[in-house]
This record gives structure tokens, sequence and C-alpha cells, in this order.
């Protein structure tokens, strides 16, 4: 066969394919469209039934058998809805969870061996309430995929197993600051249930520094007071990131009393400690960290200086007037340089507007 | 006369080996859309939003001479769903009253706020806030080019992410949500980029984008085809690849310290967008810095920007594109071939050298190896005409592709009239498009051998229009 001819051949091979393909094409955009319309369609009908049985103006057999028809159209819809309730008004929601049999289905999808499905199923039982759930979740907490052992954990959080609290910081990844914040976020989902283990996990450190930080991370969104005991201990940590979280978490739950164990911080080794001690110290409302912040707008880091002067400032007028002394007065040309410059950035100095 | 056939007969297998590694990075891009789609969890977005972990971002949008969009700009932006971030506009030495238009737009006074000049630049003349806005700084600056408005802006923006977006670009309100995304998953991330499409038919309302239609022209419909085929489905493939050298100036996540780190955008580059990219990828692949850090593409995240819609301003700016390449190539040679740079140095490189570098001179050559072996009885008509249909129906092929991947995302096209329109449009390309964009191309070589190194035309700004009542 000569090269032309084969040319040839490829050519009408390739032309038959586009064909193929462009009618493919319509096919697809025809379906698609029609899912779409039929989706939206399914909305519009069901959400009005929805609205009316939360409001207790329909009962449960009548917006069962609407939802029925659809039952995994309807699923994302109650999830959206779930989503837009508060914890308190979702609990109606169980009955049509329950009445509409999710759980065997999404259950036996937590066992496939396509992650996106195990995904799935992981969120989707968070939604349904079922304490059956639980141990199938708490197996899932060893998934090999980290998306999986969130997606559990967050449903374990919704479903309020206290028990779970522990599991969920062993078994997922704690390298790094943003799972540990991730972790954190999961944790605080679980509200209450959350306090008692968190506490212990302060208190007695049962687990190593990384369980610490995302106890202390967890305890700050929980606003958790009575963890302002344990997190002062911590203070002495000899781990850095324990100590940083320790101190943030201090200076977010707000208790002034703090104060001079923070402060004993200040001339901590680790500039990331000092920068997180500076920034606590205007989170809580003590004139005595003036002199502390003051002298330590001429630290050798950038971030401390930075966090001691915004600190300052946010202790109202003394500290302003403080800031606005050192911006003239310090000793430190970087401490007059940064004062300047935050007190600028604020418009509280050189502000000039400009003419009409 | 043996020699000019064999010639033809490589031009013609370089064409099918190009044609045929587009159509892998289009699967390759689609499936990875697919498993990226997968992946994402219900409320994960609104989770994002909601998040006290997602960083907070410093737009920087640099202008120069941007009055008739800015405003709208602006205001898109300013519509977006993040938790925390704050808008940087660099005018640029604008003449036509760019700042003006935001003074009157959203309040502007003149504050006195120097900025950490950790790139140099030109001149910063005055730092302006919003009374209005609180988060809306307009910088006015001695002109310089782009780069250098980007650099400026670096000095004033104060988050740990910032987001680079050209004047005439419009987000959706979640774009920036899906930019940030990776950074949240994973802490080796060093940029973010995403889908740019055209802007030039979307109607507005109240700076949100209400509905997505067509240009208006077949050079404007041309152009929605081309992005969808190389800038986005083949870009995904690249990206697998560790080979995304080119990450579009209209919309790029990076993390600040590592574009300080690397000097920012270059001031003196033809297309900065382009070498920028290269020179990221020169960094964060090179083994020897130990870097393990990856670029990312977010296929959900969708940035619109203004295509030229008539011949010269299309001509300009694809010579100007092709001077970039050529420029940032050239800077970056060392990568070339280069296992040090792993699959980047070993394919990336190549591939952007052989069919985007130098695409139009070979595929020129064919055209003139053609014309001359027709004229000296080496090849017959019937063959060369057959093998002019080939190149063109595998174009088609492709295009096709890219439309079915197209048609199963939400970035289909909105009815079915628009559809035909692009089907009508892609079935044409080859049949003077694609070859008036090879002239531009030749040109914009030959220009930069002897030594242009200009911008080119500036872009005649429409604004966008709004929802019809």
């Amino acid at each position: 066969m000569n090269l032309l001819t084969l040319v040839q051949i490829t050519a009408m091979v390739i032309t038959v394919l586009s064909l193929l393909l462009l009618a493919g094409i319509v096919i697809v955009r025809t379906g698609y469209t029609r899912r779409l319309v039929h989706r939206e369609e399914f909305q519009k009908i069901a959400l009005p039934h929805l609205c009316a049985y939360l409001e207790e103006k329909e009962g449960r057999e009548a917006i069962l058998g609407i939802l029925a028809k659809e039952r995994f159209p309807a699923l994302e819809l109650l999830m959206e809805q779930t989503e837009q309730m508060d914890p308190e008004a979702r609990k109606k929601l169980a009955p049509i969870y329950s009445g509409l049999s999710f759980l065997r289905p999404i259950l036996a999808d937590l066992g496939s061996r396509h992650w996106s499905l195990r995904l799935r199923s992981a969120e989707r039982l968070g939604y349904l309430g079922e304490e059956s759930s639980i141990p199938p979740l708490m197996r899932a907490l060893g998934d090999e995929v980290l998306d999986v052992r969130l997606a559990a954990a967050l449903s374990l959080a919704r479903l309020g197993c206290g028990g779970a609290v522990i599991p969920i910081i062993m078994a997922l990844d704690l390298s790094g600051e943003i799972s540990q914040r991730r972790i954190a976020e999961i944790l605080a989902v679980f509200g209450e249930a959350a306090e008692e283990p968190i506490f212990k996990i302060l208190h007695d450190h049962p687990l190593g520094p990384a369980a610490l930080c995302i106890a202390a991370r967890t305890s700050d969104l929980l606003r958790l007071r009575k963890a302002v005991e344990p997190l002062e201990r911590l203070l002495e940590h000899p781990d850095d990131d324990v100590r940083i979280n320790a101190v943030r978490t201090l200076g977010s739950l707000g208790d002034p009393s703090c104060v001079p164990r923070i402060t004993a911080l200040c001339d901590d080794p680790g500039w990331e400690v000092r920068s997180a001690v500076m920034d606590a110290l205007g989170r809580l409302p003590s004139n005595n960290s003036i002199p502390v912040l003051t002298e330590s707008l001429g630290d050798p880091e950038w971030w401390v200086r930075y966090h001691a002067a915004e600190s300052l400032r946010k202790l109202g007028v003394e500290g302003t007037d403080a800031l606005k002394k050192a911006s003239s007065a310090h000793a430190d040309a970087f401490a007059r340089d940064m004062s300047r410059q935050v007190l600028e950035q604020n418009g509280i100095l050189n502000t000039t507007e400009v003419p009409a | 006369m043996n020699m000019i056939r064999i010639l033809i007969w490589l031009i013609l297998a370089y064409y099918l080996l190009l044609q045929l590694i587009y159509l892998v990075l289009l699967m390759i891009g689609s499936l990875q859309t697919r498993r990226y789609r997968k992946g994402i969890s219900f409320t994960e977005f609104r989770r994002i939003g909601e998040s006290r972990l997602t960083m907070p971002v410093s737009l920087i949008v640099p202008c120069f001479n941007e009055a008739p969009v800015i405003g709208t700009t602006v205001r898109n932006l300013l519509k977006l769903h993040y938790p925390q971030f704050e808008i940087v506009v660099v005018s640029d030495g604008s003449t036509d009253g760019t700042v003006e238009v935001l003074r009157e737009s959203f309040g502007l006074r003149r504050i006195e706020r120097p900025g950490r000049r950790k790139i140099p630049s030109e001149e910063i003349l005055a730092v302006h806030e919003s009374e209005k806005i609180p988060n809306l700084i307009v910088v006015e600056k001695t002109n310089g080019r782009r780069a250098d408005a980007i650099n400026a802006g670096v000095a004033l923006a104060r988050y740990p992410l910032l987001c680079v977006i050209d004047a005439d670009c419009l987000l959706e309100p979640d774009t920036l949500i899906r930019l940030a995304r990776p950074f949240l998953r994973d802490t080796r991330t060093a940029a973010v980029t995403g889908v740019v499409r055209p802007s030039n038919g979307l109607l507005l309302q109240n700076g949100v984008i209400a509905e997505r239609r067509l240009p208006r022209t077949i050079l404007g419909i041309n152009q929605e085809i081309e992005y969808a085929r190389s800038f986005q489905w083949a870009r995904i493939g690249l990206s697998r690849f560790r080979s995304m050298l080119c990450i579009s100036g209209a919309l790029i996540l990076i993390r600040k310290s590592l574009l300080v780190e690397l000097g920012g955008p270059w001031p003196k580059a033809v297309t900065d967008d382009i070498e920028f990219t290269m020179r990221l990828n020169r960094k964060i692949q090179d083994r020897r810095n130990r870097r393990n850090e990856r670029l990312v593409f977010a296929p959900d995240a969708v940035c619109y920007t203004e295509v030229p819609e008539t011949a010269r301003l299309y001509a300009s700016q694809r010579n100007r594109w092709q001077r970039g390449t050529l420029q940032a190539l050239w800077r970056n040679r060392g990568m070339i071939f280069n296992p040090r740079y792993g699959l980047t140095g070993l394919f990336g490189m190549p591939f952007f050298l052989l069919f985007e570098g130098l695409a139009s001179v070979i595929e020129l050559s064919a055209w003139i190896l053609m014309i001359v072996a027709l004229i000296l009885g080496i090849a017959t008509g019937a063959e060369i005409l057959w093998m002019i249909f080939l190149a063109y129906i595998l174009g088609v092929f492709l295009s096709l592709c890219a439309v079915l991947m197209t048609e199963t995302t939400l970035l289909r096209s909105s009815g079915w009239a628009d559809f035909w329109r692009i089907i009508v449009a892609l079935l044409i390309d080859n049949l003077g498009i694609h070859q008036f964009h090879l002239l531009c191309r030749v040109v914009g070589t030959v220009e930069y051998l002897f030594g242009r190194r200009d911008l080119g035309l500036a872009m005649t700004r429409k604004e966008s229009q709004p929802l019809p009542a």
C-alpha cells in the first residue's frame, strides 16, 4: 500500500468518526439537557411540599409519596435543605430520610472499591441520622483515601458520636498546620459532645504533640473556657507548635488572667512563638502588657514587630498612645518604622484626603 | 526531488503526531476533570467559604487605559464569594481616566501607604482607598508594563495568596473559592490556575454573570473553540505531565512568598505570563532545589476575558503571543531536554518548542513545499488535496472532541442555536482563519528574530452588556 492510499483511508476513517462523534454530541447534549430539565422540574414540585411538611401543614406520607418517585435527586434535595437548617430543625427531616430507606444502598457503597463511591457514601451517612451507621463510619476512618476518612469523620461529628473524637484524631493525617486545622474544624462540628474528650487530651496528654495542637485549636473553636488551665500548662511544653497553639487559643478565649503566663514567653527562642504571643496579647484586654509590647517593637523579626504594633493599637487609647510615642521616641529605628507603618495603615497618622 | 517528497511526508507525520498528542491530552484532561468532580464533596465549597482555614487573598488587577471596563471588573470582583479578600487595582500610567472612573464609582481618597517593596518596580505615584468599599485599593504608578504593575501591586498586597487577573476579566462568583481549594488540601500547592473563556457574549446583572452567550463574530466563536480545546482540556492534560508551561495571565492564584522569591514577572517580557510560568517551573521542578511543589489546574474555576474580534487586533495579539513564546523559550532554553527538570524538561519544554514555538514555521514550510512539489511535478494535485483534507478533518475531529467534553460540563453552550454556531465555526476554521492565524505567527517569528519586543496594539475594550430587562 502506498502512502497516498494510507492518507486516503485515514482521512475517510476520520471523516466517518467525526460524523459519528457529531451525532454522539447531539445525543449527549439532548440527554444532558433532559436530565437537567427533569431535575429542575422535580425540585420545583418537591420543594413546596417539603416546606409544607416542615411547617407541619402536610403529613409525612404525602411528602414521602412525592420524594419516593426520584429517590436520589430527593436525597440531594434533602441534604441541601439540611445544610440550611439549624441542628434542632434538622431533626424534623429524620423521619423523611428513614422513610425513604436510603441506609442500605448507601452503606453498600461504603464497601465499594471505587473511592468516589465510598466518599459519597461516607458523606451521605452523616445526613441520615441513623445510629446504626456509626460502626461502619468508624471503620471508614481507616480508609486508604484521606478524603474518605475526612468525610467519615465529618459524618460522625454530624451524628454527635462523642466516642469518635479520639479515634478521629488518631486516624487522620496529623502532619502540617492545614491538616490540623481541618481536623479541628471537623471536631468543632461535634459541639458539646467533643468537650470532654478534648479536655481530657489537654489535661492528661494521652497522645502526642500533634494531638495537643489539634485539641488546642478545637478548644478555641468550641470556646472551651475550662481549657484555660491545661492550656496554661502547655505554655511550658517543649514542642514549639504546641506552645504556639496554646498561646493562640488563650488569646482567642480572652481571659486576661493569662497575661502574666503569656508574657513570660516573650523571650521564647522561637520567633513564631513570640509572634503568636504578641498577637494574643492584643486580644486580651490588659494594659499590663503595654510595656512588653512596646519593648517587642524592636524584636529582630518583622512579624513579631508587626504583631506587637498591631496589638498595641488594639489595646485602645493607652495602647495607641504608646504606639504613637514609640513612632517618634523608641530607641530602635525598626520599632519607630513599624509603629509608623501600623499607625498609617489604620488611618491614625499622616492620612491625607485627595482634594476634590 | 526525492528530498522534497520526503520532507512533505515528514511534515505530514509531524502534523499527525501533533494532533495525536493533542487527542491524548484532551482525553487525559477529560479523565482528570471527571476524577476532580468525583472528589468534590457536597458541602465542600460552602465549608471553604465559611472556614477560618481559608487563606485571605489579595486580588491584583494591573491595568493600562482600561476606563471602559474597569468599573465593571471591580464590581464583578466585589461579588466574589470568599471570606476575606482585597482588591488592588494598579493603574500603570493610564491616560484615559481609568482612575477617575474608579474615583467616581467607588469614592477614592488618597492615603499614605508606602507598602513593602520586595520587588523593584517603577515609581508608585499615589495610593488611594475607597470610602465605600473597605477592601479596595487603587495604586497609581509610572508606566512600565503589565509585569511591572503586578510587581508594584505586590508591595501593597497584604495577604499571603495573590490572585492576578487582567483588567478585562470577569469571574464567576465562586471562582476564588475553587482556586483556593488546592491550597487547603495540599501544602505543596505553589500556584493554581483555571479555565479561561471568551467574555465577548456575556450578559451581566449587577456585576454578576447572568447569561453566557457566544461572541457575535466568527473570529470570536472560533476563539471560543480554541480556548476550550487548547487552553482548557489540553492544559489539564499537560498539567498531569508537569508540563503546564503557560498559565494564562488572566487568572493565577499563587503564594505571595513564591512570587517574591522569583522576583515577580519579568517587566521586559513580551508575554510576561508565559515567561513567568516557565521560570516558575524552572524553580519548582529543578531536582536540585528539592521543592516538591506543584502547579494545579482547577477545571471548575472560570474566568472570562475579552478576545479580539477584528482581524487587526487578532493579528496583533497572536503576533505578540508568538514573539513572547519564543522569548520565553529562549530565556529558559536550559530546561529543554534537561533531565534535571524531570517530565517538564524531557516532555513539556520540547513539546512547547516543537508544537508551539516552531509550529507556524513548520506549517508554512509544508505549504511552500507542497506548492514547489506541485510546480515541479513531484506530487500530483490529488495527493496534495488529500493531504490538505486529512489535516482539515483531523482538526475538525479534535475540535469535536473538545466540544463533546465541554458539553458535559457547566460551560456547555447555552442553547441549540449557539451549539450549531459552534459546529459551523469549527467546520470553517481551517478554511481561512487558521491560515490567517498561521500568517500572524510567522510574521511574529520573523519580527522576533529582527528584535521586535514591543507589545503591539492595545485592545480596544467594549463594555460588557447588561442583561436586557
